[in-house]
């Protein structure tokens, strides 16, 4: 683990200490990680930050604090049964105890466990910088991530679970690895939402996408997918494509998408 | 800064560096069983402790977090436990909340409930349910295990079966597998609820006997489960230096020049060595009876480097930081050559030659060597020493090969009604054992000690005195626990320089590889191509088989002829077949180095040769079970094949011995329903089930050789010196039972002390399936000889014929004539008192030419999912005959944890090089190990009971023929689910979804 370490117990403080060369320090999976890639001069420790681990219900979103862990995301039974999917990707106890869900979005790892479920369900991800607070969809913030570079994410909405059969609102997620505990090389995700359908997708060593579905053919092509350890370019499309055929039928499309 | 924490309820303060891992600050706070495996890459879990009640990797809490904080470490438990029956409430450990329940409190204390009375010996009904399973093996993950089920039963406590699993979920298990851990869970809930361990952990064998064939316990268990100081790391002094390696970045190249003058000001470097300034000596690392079927084809260091990660420097430091930084200022002038990577790229004339030296034979020369040697390259290239011939012509980069057979071959193939031939290919796979390749040495008093994590300390020795001039009676090993070896500890990867360094430079020194030093620079299975030719006529009966083995051996030649040897010596013998040849070469390529792996070249042959029946038993429409029956060996077939598949050396013509084979076939044909078609409720997954026959040995006939001493101490009670080394599977514990139950005396009065050069005798170590087979025997023949001894001895002392007299429980000399007892504490008082004749003592030794073959059959039911190509392994019964299975529940564990390393390497295992060969997925997440996700559904493991003449007690090997099954049994079940024949392994959803045709195609 490289960097200072400076433990922090209030919001402000934890703002006023970023830099560029500062990384803020939640659960410790990402940076404590062996060769997570990230080089910090200053780590941030902000587990002490009150009033961002919490779990609550707002106007049809649940607001879960960026330093809920997965497992007390689990435990929570606010928390939407299809993120609960997506937090179950993390195989081993002792990390799902560790990371925080702050944390997970804040890597933006092409591996991630939650992004492309949080995309598909369109979730909302609630930041703070030394300007203000801000509040923006995932798929914005996936565009903008430079500008929220000094901010630090405070809280994920995630849309609350709809129930009864008829509900419109429902999100699948598959993880592709080659064992539970390895680094996915593809998590798909859909979401469909008042008829409309949404696309999350983490390719390994490509990137973290959100095709329009009414594009996806088109903007996938045009994805960098490449031949690697996990498996051939030829094999993650066809996996890709197979899947979201496989969602968009689940969630009642009809016609097939376009791929 | 200074942290103020709570650890295992103590109070206490420590300096450290804020960003400094917790586990560091534990484990050099003596809290030893906080260990590491993966260098901070929370996988394997050996780092997990309890913080404020949850379980988390310490690797990856900085210390600054910790304080404040309530710490369990797992060599707490029983601190614990202990203040908890005394009363203490010591619930702040195990929950966040300051207040629990009433209920809370009572899983607690249930939980932490002692096996017994506080003392010693005493444990945690946990702990003791662990030793109960079998699950105590190599253990350097156990005391993380038994933290956690004592988490889980404090907060789950009665458990559901998914329960268990996710508390294990974060912890590597690669010796038991983790089956059991299901028992220990099941048992340790008896104890609580019932008072007593109700589930028999095992089936017992042999009735008629104490100890042997019960499940009983294992003697190292209590140490291993409580989390002693009993690895080689735990051995080392506070002044021991560090080695640090520079490794080549190159896969083939010579040293130029090497300039270490920067490096040497780094202040606390003690000495760089360097192919500049270390022996001129050629030797090779693989730990194999002496002369060895490996060419001696190395130095310490070489002016060519062979892999990326070969040694160019080993810089001794006072701390690891001065030799890391000693080590980048390093420079290296090298002349980058071009590499071979595989055998087709090895074979190819004009290839590059990965030696190219000067070709020397101990004995044998071929005539024309001299005119051989004038094609060789210049002096860098080093020579390689022939112990004897192998067939090698490193000219053309063939380490070793061989060839042979009996019968007619072409014939059986021109004359058969169907001929199947196919190439199945095999990847690079490592044994991944929780505790790296480590070593301490040190002199003491112009002698030199290793501390080794080693299955053959006495080979260690040997390689160690001719690397440092130094005379066995100079060098002292000391074998410490070994936390999982698997092979990879046969050879000796890091003591040969580490004992070096400390020779040179008079002071202690240390090594531990990182886990990526484990991939690129130890031992892995050889990757192989095996061309399996195969004849059968109509009614079902094979007529001839050919196997054609290309191995690869990387760049050095450890057990470059043994390990494919394997791969047809252990595999053609389960056939009664007049027509059988071999043909095999080795190629030395530039991945990294291959060796000695569980299973050996076995898993290979066993991959081809019965995927290649079953494909034969489909084209000739036969049922492949009826062709098994058909055509497999039975007891007193005579297997002529062996005559030419010996170790480099003439092999042993003897017929089959004992023989489950059949049995196990059988019954694991009606267990997994053979023969009836499963059907899956999702439409896109398709159901299939395969199984394989398999053999391996028990030690090497002939070759190998194991002695111990017995010896009676002045008190009665027994110290069994035994050359043996145990690296977790409970040798010593066959050796404790044996000399118990041939002397009639409690185990506990047993001590046994063994892999330790100075206090033991010699020992070829434990490999090739030889502990029970030949150590075993060699505890039986000493206990049988000190059982002469002392009734010699009593029948001198109480003046009666030795006829008349005979042993008894609890260690006595019973006269069946008059009625008269003397203890054994009696007569060895006497016997070395003033006018005694001696201490009562009789070395054994053991040599065969006998050999007993463990063999089996392992079933797996697949579920292929048709659209994505995913398969799970739905079921896996694992069913073998090992002769009398001494410790049984150590057995089954045994079996699972090989079997599914085998279904690792078959579903998801592999070692990745880039063009450059450089490892790419040189780590424990991206290399894919099984965890307990992985496991299969429903897994069995099974012994056939089966009575040897020649094995301890009637016992054989049961370990490393696990690894053998898995491969084809389910290869043969995915083309029974999908039709697909997957003739490379790992088998991976995008081979499945290319031979369905799904991707791979024009429409695709």
């Amino acid at each position: 683990m490289e960097g200072e370490l400076i433990k922090v117990s209030g919001l402000q403080e934890a703002l006023a200490l970023k830099e560029p060369d500062a990384a803020f320090f939640a659960g410790g999976t990402g940076i404590g990680y062996k060769d997570s890639g990230i080089h910090a001069g200053k780590l941030i420790v902000i587990p002490d930050i009150q009033g961002i681990r919490d779990i609550s219900e707002e106007d049809g979103y649940i607001r879960i604090g960026a330093l809920v862990t997965f497992t007390d995301a689990l435990e929570c039974p606010l928390t939407p049964d299809y993120l609960k999917e997506a937090l179950r990707f993390c195989g081993s106890l002792q990390k799902r105890n560790m990371a925080t869900v702050g944390g997970n979005v804040a890597s933006w790892r092409c591996d991630s466990y939650l992004i492309p479920t949080l995309m598909a369900s369109g979730a909302e991800i609630c930041l703070e910088d030394k300007d203000g607070s801000y509040r923006i969809g995932i798929d914005r913030y996936a565009d903008e991530r430079d500008r929220y570079a000094d901010a630090l994410i405070t809280a994920v909405m995630v849309k609350a679970e709809a129930s009864g059969d008829d509900a419109d609102f429902k999100v699948l997620s598959r993880r592709y690895a080659n064992t539970v505990e390895s680094h996915a090389y593809l998590t798909i995700a859909m979401g469909r939402d008042d008829g409309e359908y949404r696309i999350g997708l983490a390719v390994k060593g490509s990137g973290i996408f959100h095709p329009d579905i009414m594009n996806w053919g088109v903007s996938w092509k045009m994805a960098h997918v490449r031949d690697d350890m996990f498996g051939t370019e030829e094999y993650k499309r066809y996996i890709t494509c197979t899947t979201l055929e496989a969602m968009y039928e689940d969630l009642g499309g009809e016609g097939g998408s376009e791929s | 800064m200074k942290i103020r924490l709570w650890v295992n309820h103590i109070e206490r303060s420590y300096e450290v560096s804020a960003s400094v891992p917790l586990r560091e600050v534990l484990y050099e706070n003596g809290y030893a069983a906080v260990r590491d495996s993966d260098d901070c890459e929370a996988f394997c879990g050996s780092d997990t402790v309890l913080m404020d009640g949850v379980p988390v990797y310490a690797d990856l809490v900085p210390a600054a977090l910790a304080d404040g904080t309530w710490i369990v470490t797992p060599d707490g438990i029983l601190s614990l436990a202990v203040l908890s029956a005394r009363g203490a409430d010591v619930s702040r450990s195990f929950f966040r909340e300051e207040t629990i329940s009433e209920e809370q409190r009572k899983a607690m204390k249930d939980a932490l409930m002692l096996n017994g009375d506080e003392g010693p010996d005493c444990l945690t009904v946990v702990q003791q349910a662990m030793i109960e399973a079998g699950l105590v093996q190599s253990a350097y993950n156990a005391p993380a295990a038994a933290l956690m089920l004592t988490w889980l039963l404090i907060h789950y406590p009665s458990p559901k079966r998914e329960e268990i699993r996710d508390a294990m979920s974060g912890i590597f298990i690669r010796d038991a597998g983790y089956e059991h851990y299901y028992l220990a869970v099941k048992l340790a809930k008896e104890k609580i609820d019932s008072g007593s361990f109700s589930t028999q952990p095992a089936p017992s064998f042999r009735p008629e006997l104490r100890l042997i064939g019960k499940p009983s316990g294992k003697v190292d268990g209590p140490q291993l489960i409580r989390g002693d100081k009993v690895f080689v790391e735990d051995y080392v002094s506070g002044d021991a230096c560090r080695l640090v390696m520079l490794r080549s970045p190159h896969a083939h190249a010579y040293i130029k020049s090497i300039d270490t003058s920067e490096a040497e000001k780094v202040p606390g470097v003690v000495k760089i060595i360097t192919a500049a300034n270390c022996p001129d000596t050629f030797y090779m690392q693989a730990g194999q009876g002496n002369p060895e079927p490996s060419p001696h084809d190395r130095r310490l260091f070489n002016w060519k480097v062979r892999h990326v990660g070969d040694r160019v420097a080993g810089i001794v430091a006072e701390t690891q930081e001065a030799g890391e930084r000693a080590r980048d200022l390093i420079k290296v002038d090298y002349e980058v050559l071009k590499p071979v990577f595989t055998v087709e790229e090895a074979m190819e004339e004009g290839a590059p030659r990965v030696h190219n030296g000067i070709v020397e034979y101990r004995v044998g020369a071929p005539d024309n060597l001299d005119e051989y040697n004038k094609d060789s390259g210049d002096w860098r290239e080093g020579k390689v020493i022939y112990q004897f011939p192998l067939g090698a012509d490193i000219h053309h980069n063939v380490a070793a090969s061989n060839s042979g057979g009996i019968g007619d071959i072409e014939k059986a193939f021109a004359e058969a009604d169907a001929v199947v031939e196919r190439t199945y290919q095999t990847s690079q796979v490592q044994q991944t054992p929780l505790e790296p390749h480590v070593c301490f040495a040190r002199m003491e008093g112009g002698r030199l000690t290793v501390y080794a994590s080693t299955q053959v300390p006495f080979h260690v020795r040997r390689i160690v005195g001719w690397v440092t001039g130094l005379p066995e009676n100079r060098i002292h090993v000391v074998k410490t626990r070994v936390g999982g070896g698997y092979g990879s500890k046969q050879d000796i990867l890091i003591e040969d320089v580490t004992a070096y360094a400390s020779f040179i430079t008079g002071r202690p020194v240390y090594c531990r590889n990182t886990r990526e030093e484990e991939f690129i620079a130890n031992s892995t299975r050889h990757p192989m191509r095996a061309r399996v030719k195969m004849s059968g006529k109509k009614d079902g009966t094979i007529t001839g088989i050919f196997m054609e083995v290309r191995a690869n051996t990387g760049p050095y030649g450890n057990h470059c002829l043994t390990v494919p040897m394997n791969s047809c010596s252990k595999t053609l013998p389960l056939f009664k077949c007049a027509n059988m040849a071999y043909d095999l070469k080795v190629y030395y390529t530039n991945t990294p180095p291959a060796g000695a792996y569980q299973g050996y070249g076995t898993p290979k042959g066993t991959y081809g040769i019965m995927m290649c029946m079953a494909e034969l038993a489909e084209k000739l429409g036969c049922d492949y079970k009826e062709m098994v029956l058909k055509n497999h060996v039975e007891t007193g077939y005579r297997l002529d094949i062996l005559k030419g598949l010996g170790e480099g050396r003439e092999g042993n013509v003897v017929p089959v011995g004992s023989c489950g084979l059949r049995e196990a076939v059988l019954q694991g044909c009606d267990m997994i329903n053979w023969g009836v078609r499963e059907v899956s409720d999702d439409p896109d997954v398709r159901i299939g089930k395969g199984f394989a026959m398999i053999m391996q040995g028990s030690g090497l006939p002939g070759l190998d050789h194991a002695e111990a001493i017995a010896k009676m101490e002045t008190d009665g009670t027994v110290i069994l010196n035994s050359g043996c080394a145990d690296i977790g599977t409970g040798l010593d514990t066959i050796c404790a039972k044996a000399v118990s139950e041939i002397m009639c005396m409690p185990m506990d009065h047993v001590t046994v002390l063994s892999g330790d050069t100075d206090a033991s005798v010699f020992d070829t170590g434990s490999y090739a399936s030889s502990g029970t087979f030949f150590s075993g025997n060699a505890a039986v023949t000493a206990a049988r000889g000190l059982k002469k001894e002392v009734l010699k001895e009593a029948a001198l002392q109480m003046g009666e014929s030795e006829e008349d007299l005979e042993l008894r429980m609890p260690g006595e000399v019973y006269s069946k004539k008059t009625g008269c007892v003397k203890t054994y504490a009696e007569l060895s008082h006497a016997a070395c008192a003033g006018n005694g004749r001696g201490t009562m003592v009789y070395h054994g030794t053991y040599v065969t030419t006998a050999s007993s073959v463990p063999y089996g059959a392992h079933f797996a039911q697949v579920a292929v999912n048709t659209r994505t190509g995913e398969i799970r392994v739905q079921k896996f019964y694992a069913l073998q005959d090992a002769g009398t299975p001494i410790n049984p529940e150590l057995a089954l564990c045994q079996m699972y944890g090989a079997s599914l390393k085998s279904i690792g390497h078959t579903l998801y295992e592999g070692m990745i090089l880039d063009e450059e060969g450089r490892c790419l997925n040189a780590n424990m997440t991206d290399y894919g190990v099984p965890m307990i996700y992985e496991q299969p559904d429903d897994f069995k493991a099974v012994l056939i009971d089966v009575d040897d003449p020649d094995g301890p007690f009637g016992a054989k090997s049961i370990s490393e023929i696990a690894c053998n099954g898995a491969a084809p049994a389910i290869g043969i079940a995915i083309h029974d689910a999908v039709g697909v024949w997957i003739q490379s392994w790992p088998m991976t959803p995008e081979k499945i979804l290319r031979g369905m045709g799904k991707i791979g195609t024009e429409n695709s």
